[in-house]
């Protein structure tokens, strides 16, 4: 399908306007779309900055009691009464007891444990299993103390009631010589822990919230058998205070750390929920652009189909100039350029069809004129031949005026036969013009005059050939009253101001109206004319050669007679102004 | 052309889609330790706050640890120890002890860590102090007793723990003031733990005779307010104590107490801090910062408390 310029350029606007739009609405959506994860990352940091404090909190009041209490004195002397007594069941209870007295902390199922090596017995402050020998070979995960003060210690409990997780810290338990007598450790309990802290971050469906241990190991968790595993997602490079990073684009894990116990909170969140309208947004945006787009493509066709009617119409007229027909012409109706290259294109098309009928009359006339001289030529040298044995003849016979006669005749013929068209001086021209007077003044018996006043300076300037003959002819036919003796042509030539004026008048009857009309003139055959060349066929030579540089003008009064002027560039070369 | 500007678009949406979301919080650069001598009044929750306020505008870690009280000097140890072995960038302590300070100077000059005192000089080391100027307080008091009371009063005096050189500087300056103001005895001293209930038990093992003025200076606020309570009877008896909290400052609205010297624990902390900080990064070496007292009774107490809201 051929698509025309205007639709092609609305086409291209459209497709550059639609890809401008889907650029900048995706860019757009990706800009929205990483604003709003990084904002929801600053939230999510603050919010779990501000839970993670409640969790440091805790772990800084277990710290903080474990060694308050491990410097009690009352505990420390009845550690001491009971190594050195006889460590019987209600001491050891007493001993128990006096635990839960210290034990200030009542929440997240708090216990305190008192460790002695020395009788590898453990006593709890809770009621169950108050004291309790170890087994041989049985140790405890924290009876050894930690490396970080700071870091609670995350195991399995077994002293509890049942076995839970639990975060402990520990301090030794030294008498006044600074000898270590026990090891004492408060726990809090895992369960308690994350429900006191996590259950609520975790009712979001879209966020699963976990903590985990420096190693990163998960502590708690929503689902328990994650605990003591380590979560996928969680890479190695998440070390500072707060990390956030994004997996296959939709999964972020943002974690952060404790100052005081160096564990982390982590969040696992769905990021396709949070941009999801987002995302049907954009969606329906492209649906929305790319319907527009279809009808703007629609109104574009109609558009530029009716926008490019003035250039098919010019097309279409084209079509037809160059098959020939240059009355074509193309109709405009807008005011606009196409309207202004159409009437250029309709004067263009006014001139080629002038132009083209002035090239056919031209060449109509040149094959005339060609066939015509091809007529003469055959003509002429049988002519000559004939007309010189006459004048031969005549010579022979002393009857030189008769040779005369048949010499001028001779002459003129050939001027008029085979130098029709060529530029010959006006010596020659005025030469040509004596010869046919000299005939016609036998023809009329001498009855009329030719007089020249031709200036010196004018003789040697080129003029067409038979220019003046066809005036003096005129002058002939119309000038002369062969009752009377006294008519008279005069030929005068001259220059002024660089031109060349000749004039041809005779004191005649004046010549007809209808004659004087070139036109009419040529439309009448004048057998009696040398050579065929009227009025019309001079001014059209003139005008042929010339241009508008020459002219002639005809002035002719009843009874008295006729003035022909004519005004001619100067030249002194035959071929400057020919044809 | 079509397929150009196709091709354009795509390699437009496929740039537009790359970049994994990644962002980080660094850790502060600098870990301060700090292990006061308790937490028992408003006082140290001052310091606490003021030194929390300036840890977040320094943006450092912080972590502040305190005993149960400000005898527990073995836990203090316990605590102390701990900051060390974790590592800090540098340690301000508020001694329990001023005479045993020097374990852990050596432990953390070791360590190439800074360690500076407030609230409370160390004695046995040379160590920079940002505190209340207790010379200056105990200057103050006797001042205050001298214009106040005639000089046949006896003057006695409940302190706090006498190994922490807060309250020692504080005798000292009240001692040094007496002896100018003419007045080269006081009565009786009684040390013991800055606690309310220490004020109550050593104003009642203080016997005030009837026929003579009394004065009392309490170099901390809660034992002032312990000895108010014991004392409330006796109105021949003016009360001085120390220190800045909403307690005592009704005590003087009230009259309960007659003088009042102040000390912004909350300034204590925060100057602290920052002196530590400019230090840490700076390289400089810390200098002593003593914070001047203002003496407070009921006819500069509004006054003083237009201000000391705002501030707070």
């Amino acid at each position: 399908m051929k698509l025309g310029f205007r639709f092609r350029m609305m086409l291209a606007i459209l497709i550059v306007s639609f890809a401008c739009v889907i650029a900048v609405s995706v860019t757009n959506y990706y800009d929205a779309k990483r604003m709003i994860e990084q904002n929801y990352v600053t939230s999510l940091d603050e919010k779990m900055t501000l839970q993670f404090e409640q969790f440091d909190d805790i772990m800084q009041d277990m710290y903080q009691s474990v060694r308050y209490i491990s410097h009690q004195t009352e505990l420390i002397q009845q550690i001491e009464e009971y190594l050195e007594g006889e460590r019987s069941y209600e001491d050891g209870m007493q001993i128990s007891r006096t635990l839960n007295m210290l034990l200030t902390m009542d929440q997240l199922d708090s216990a305190l444990y008192l460790y002695l090596p020395k009788t590898d017995q453990v006593f709890s402050s809770m009621e169950y299993y108050a004291v309790r020998e170890l087994a041989a070979g049985d140790t405890l995960p924290w009876q050894e103390g930690s490396k970080d003060p700071f870091t609670p210690i995350f195991c399995v409990n077994r002293l509890a009631r049942s076995s839970q997780y639990v975060y402990a810290y520990t301090n030794p338990v030294c008498d006044a010589e600074g000898n270590q007598i026990g090891m004492l450790c408060i726990t809090v309990d895992e369960r308690q822990m994350y429900y006191e802290l996590l259950d609520s971050m975790n009712n979001i469906a879209s966020e699963t919230y976990r903590l985990l241990a420096p190693n990163g190991t998960v502590c708690s968790a929503k689902v328990t058998s994650e605990i003591g595993k380590k979560v996928g997602g969680l890479s190695e490079q998440h070390k500072d205070r707060m990390n956030a990073n994004t997996e296959d684009g939709t999964l972020l894990f943002a974690s952060v750390e404790s100052a005081f116990s160096g564990y982390r909170l982590m969040c696992q969140s769905d990021l396709s929920v949070l941009t999801k309208e987002l995302h049907d947004r954009q969606t329906k945006q492209i649906i929305y652009v790319s319907l527009f787009f279809l009808c703007l493509l629609f109104a574009a066709a109609k558009l530029s189909k009716r926008l490019s009617q003035p250039l098919e119409e010019l097309i279409h007229a084209i079509d037809q100039v160059r098959g020939g027909d240059f009355t074509v012409r193309a109709q405009s109706r807008q005011d606009d350029e196409f309207d202004t290259l159409l009437d250029h294109f309709n004067a263009m098309v006014s001139r080629m069809d002038g132009l083209m009928d002035q090239i056919v009359y031209e060449r109509t006339q040149k094959k005339q004129a060609e066939l015509n001289a091809l007529q003469y030529q055959i003509r002429p040298h049988f002519m000559y031949n004939t007309l010189n044995s006459i004048r031969f003849a005549a010579l022979l016979q002393h009857n030189y005026k008769l040779a005369e006669l048949l010499s001028a005749f001779t002459s003129l013929l050939e001027a008029s036969v085979q130098r029709k068209g060529a530029f010959i001086t006006l010596r020659e021209e005025i030469e040509l013009v004596q010869n046919y007077i000299s005939l016609q003044k036998f023809r009329y018996l001498d009855c009329f005059e030719g007089v020249y006043q031709i200036a010196p300076e004018t003789e040697e300037c080129y003029v067409p050939c038979l220019l003046l003959q066809p005036m003096v002819e005129n002058a002939v036919f119309h000038g002369i009253d062969t009752k009377k003796s006294d008519n008279r042509i005069e030929i005068a030539a001259w220059l002024e101001q660089d031109r060349l004026y000749i004039t041809v008048k005779d004191n005649g009857e004046g010549i007809p109206k209808d004659v004087q009309n070139p036109e009419l003139a040529e439309a009448q055959t004048d057998k009696r004319r040398l050579s065929g060349i009227g009025l019309r066929n001079v001014e059209q030579r003139l005008r042929l050669y010339y241009g508008d540089a020459a002219y002639f003008r005809l002035s002719s009064q009843p009874h008295q007679g006729t003035t022909v002027l004519f005004c001619l560039p100067i030249s002194h070369d035959p071929k400057e102004y020919q044809v | 052309m079509i397929k150009k500007l196709t091709s354009i678009l795509v390699c437009a949406l496929l740039f537009c889609g790359c970049g994994t979301l990644e962002v980080k919080r660094d850790r502060p650069d600098e870990t301060i330790g700090v292990v006061l001598k308790a937490m028992n009044s408003q006082h140290w929750m001052e310091v606490r706050s003021g030194m929390e306020h300036a840890a977040v505008e320094a943006d450092i870690d912080l972590r502040l640890l305190y005993p149960e009280s400000e005898t527990a000097e073995q836990e203090q140890e316990d605590l102390i120890r701990d900051q060390l072995t974790h590592g800090v960038d540098a340690l301000i302590v508020a001694p329990c002890n001023s005479n045993h300070t020097k374990w852990f100077v050596d432990q953390a000059q070791a360590d190439n860590v800074q360690v500076v005192t407030v609230d409370t000089r160390a004695l046995d080391c040379s160590l920079p102090y940002i505190g209340a100027d207790n010379l200056a307080i105990g200057e103050m008091a006797a001042e205050y007793f001298s214009e106040h009371l005639p000089k046949n009063a006896e003057i006695s005096v409940i302190a706090g723990p006498e190994q922490q050189s807060t309250h020692i500087d504080r005798i000292r300056g009240f001692q040094d003031g007496m002896a100018q103001n003419g007045q080269d005895r006081i009565f009786r001293t009684i040390y013991g733990d800055s606690t309310f209930r220490q004020g109550m038990r050593a104003a009642e093992e203080l016997i005030f005779d009837d026929s003579k003025d009394h004065g009392l200076f309490c170099t901390s606020a809660v034992l002032g307010l312990g000895a108010v309570i014991q004392l409330r009877d006796r109105e021949d008896i003016s009360i001085l104590a120390v220190d800045t909290q909403d307690d005592a400052i009704q005590a003087i609205q009230d009259g309960s107490i007659d003088a009042l010297i102040t000390q912004s624990g909350y300034e204590i902390g925060y100057r602290a801090i920052w002196a530590t900080v400019e230090a840490l990064r700076g390289g400089e070496k810390i200098e002593d910062i003593l914070l001047p007292g203002i003496l407070l009774t009921e006819e500069n107490i509004e006054e003083f408390l237009e201000t000391y809201h705002t501030e707070a």
